[in-house]
């Protein structure tokens, strides 16, 4: 029994004004609880449903409902979950991935984004929304010259509202920067949760990769140029704290790889890790099952795990469970404990995509880093 | 210190609308300017957005003392002075990390006591025991705080400093000309401080004291923050460390209807009885504490955290 689908229509003999009557009636997807209706409306020789889920088909075909050009797929999902999709639409013969027509909400990322539906439960965090009532920070571009890229490179620079020379600040250094402030809303969060009080005034540089899956699979250039290039030039240009205590790295997938190498080369310097769905693969014995661009990846890890050195003091560690990664990122938790690190560790019905990352920071940067909401009574 | 020495007092919640500020300002019957403390505000504290309302509900001609400002121009003519603050605040942030370290382990287990009742046995002497743990761990913190920052106080010698005492005495010229001194919420560990270098209250008893939320705390006998649902994970109350000591019967908790699950009867209950030595006062916007001649008045729909998990009425 499809209950968001009125018996008429199920019939399949509703005419125009009844389809067009019952889509302006509803919202699309139709959730109902932890059952989603997603419907597409079109000529179409086949309609499926692309997501990314780990453990469900990657395409769901949806069914057409007689002549009324309505196609239907009712899935049961989890409560709270958050799912990005696509349609795969065929037409003589050509399959086309499209946003969902009916739903405006729009997740944006770097291959054009994809739609979202979330079942009860899962609400978009208001700290990740843009106020008016909230001082923004400020970005500067600082260009470093390379020597371990031969190049120059461009980091932008966060300074928060009411940023002093005179003062000193923690500093977060953000793989993937660009991608996390267009995709992941960071700027905003930053603002907000620096205004709550719930983290402290941060300087943060939003550093971007040139070759991404070669640098961030443990190049121990990508390494030396952070430690030994960024980092004395962002101290020399903006008021740091400059022990280890004050410094924070963080990434997400292969950005979070990029991290936790950098902690491993550089022992000492960083003091504190984000993790976010890392991919963190890694073989027990024989060869690994993913892409060639894990190959370095999974060296890295294991090496990691023969030879842990003195990794980082905490480290906050997210995932999502419909993620292929979310077996690598659980097993990573025991482990880095097992090193004497302090973990927590913090998962989500989501995907391997930038809101899901979004929704996790402030549980990771608040941990990381508290501001001074504890000791602020106004 | 006997609080029946002290000088007029009156404690407030959170001031939104400063209307608490208002009727205070009323009940002193003060017709002078008023001495402005907003070093919790920090770098904001000049602020003039923020300080047109509350200027408003204080007379005309209110002076700021400014003690933030101060503060950072004395640590910039004074490097030794803001090195050894340094080196004190690490060998304090050392001290509460283990503190925190304990605690957590205490108060889990007090809290898992306490919420279990038994029909067999009757398991009263095992919570307090518990309880006691946790104001064990209290006692220890708060006395090795004050050994540490007395210690560094025999090496700073703040008062004999000469740029603090250049900054005293320029205060004590701006308080001779008000009639009162206000404290303001903000951070409350920063507010302590400041009060701390400048003396503030070391200055001319008579005059009166109004302070709130943050101030409040930090003028207290003991500095206790708290919130149960902070956004970085596990929240309960620690002791900070000894306030200014200008009262020792009320331990304030600004904001607590926010803060604190105050419809968990465990957690009332066992804030209640590990700061058993207070009555922990429920600060909210309409709550005010008046001390006058050493006798405390209370308003009346002022609440207090009380040992059976419930609010209960303030006791003047």
């Amino acid at each position: 029994m499809i209950q968001s689908l009125p018996e008429h229509l199920i019939s399949s003999r509703a005419s125009g004004d009844e389809v067009t009557s019952f889509l302006d009636r509803h919202c699309f997807p139709i959730v109902e609880d932890s059952r989603v209706t997603f419907v597409y409306h079109g000529q179409a020789d086949q309609v499926v449903l692309r997501h990314w889920i780990y453990g469900l088909p990657s395409r769901i075909p949806l069914s057409p409902l007689g002549s009324t050009g309505l196609w239907y797929r009712v899935l049961e999902f989890p409560a709270a979950s958050r799912i990005e999709y696509k349609f795969g639409v065929t037409r003589n013969g050509y399959e086309e991935w499209v946003h969902d027509p009916l739903n405006p909400d729009i997740a944006p990322d770097p291959f054009g984004g994809n739609s979202v539906v979330r079942t009860t439960g899962c609400e978009i965090p208001s700290w990740t929304l843009p106020r008016e009532d909230v001082p923004a920070g400020r970005l500067e571009r600082l260009q470093i010259e390379s020597q371990a890229f031969g190049e120059t490179r461009e980091v932008q620079v966060y300074l928060p509202a009411r940023f002093h020379t005179y003062r000193r600040y923690r500093l977060l250094i953000v793989h993937d920067g660009t991608d996390y402030r267009r995709y992941s809303s960071m700027q905003t969060v930053l603002d907000n949760l620096i205004e709550a009080l719930e983290i402290p005034p941060l300087v943060v540089a939003f550093s971007d990769p040139g070759k991404r899956l070669n640098e961030y699979a443990d190049d121990p250039a990508h390494s030396r140029h952070l430690v030994e290039e960024l980092i004395p030039a962002l101290e020399a240009q903006y008021p740091l704290i400059t022990e280890p205590t004050g410094r924070f790295l963080m990434g997400a997938s292969f950005g979070a790889v990029a991290a936790l190498a950098a902690a491993w080369r550089h022992p000492g310097v960083f003091d504190s890790l984000l993790l976010q769905s890392g991919s963190f693969a890694f073989t027990d014995i024989g060869d690994h099952s993913r892409s060639p661009a894990f190959d370095r990846v999974v060296e890295f890890m294991n090496a990691l795990r023969r030879q842990p050195g003195d990794l980082p003091s905490r480290i906050f560690v997210s995932c999502g469970v419909y993620e292929s990664l979310i077996y690598e990122n659980r097993s990573l938790v025991p482990f880095l404990q097992s090193q004497g690190v302090r973990v927590r560790y913090a998962e989500a019905r989501d995907g391997h995509n930038w809101e899901n990352w979004r929704d996790r920071l402030r549980d990771g940067l608040s941990w990381l880093c508290p501001g001074p909401l504890w000791v602020t009574y106004m | 210190m006997s609080e029946t020495t002290q000088r007029r007092l009156i404690l407030l919640g959170p001031q939104p609308e400063y209307a608490g500020l208002r009727q205070a300002v009323a009940r002193l019957q003060i017709a002078g300017p008023v001495a402005l403390i907003t070093a919790g505000w920090q770098s904001e504290e000049l602020d003039e957005a923020r300080l047109q309302p509350l200027r408003q509900a204080l007379p005309a001609d209110s002076v700021n003392l400014e003690l933030f400002r101060r503060s950072e121009d004395l640590f910039e003519a004074d490097p030794g002075l803001i090195d050894m603050l340094r080196r004190r605040q690490d060998e304090l942030r050392i001290l509460r990390d283990v503190y925190r370290l304990r605690l957590e382990q205490t108060v889990e287990t007090a809290t898992r006591i306490l919420g279990r009742h038994d029909d067999i046995l009757d398991l009263g002497p095992e919570q307090e025991s518990a309880i006691e743990s946790i104001r064990l761990l209290d006692r220890q913190y708060h006395a090795r705080t004050r050994e540490i920052c007395d210690q560094w106080e025999s090496r700073l010698n703040t008062a004999a400093r000469p740029e603090v005492v250049r900054h005293r005495n320029e205060i004590n010229q701006l308080l001779a000309g008000t009639s009162a001194i206000a404290v303001s919420g903000g951070h409350a560990a920063i507010i302590l401080n400041r009060l701390r270098i400048f003396g503030i209250l070391e200055t001319d008893s008579r005059l009166p004291l109004i302070a709130w939320s943050g101030g409040a705390m930090a003028l207290s006998g003991q500095v206790v923050l708290f919130h149960d649902s902070p956004p970085q994970g596990r929240g309960g109350a620690e002791v900070l460390r000894a306030g200014m000591g200008a009262f020792d019967r009320y331990l304030p908790l600004p904001d607590a209807r926010h803060r604190l699950l105050l419809d968990d009867p465990v957690r009332v209950s066992l804030f209640a009885r590990r700061f058993d030595g207070f009555q922990c006062v429920v600060f909210d916007e309409s709550t005010l504490l008046d001390r006058d001649r050493g006798a405390w008045s209370v308003s009346p729909a002022a609440e207090r955290l009380s040992t059976s998990g419930q609010l209960t009425g303030v006791t003047p």
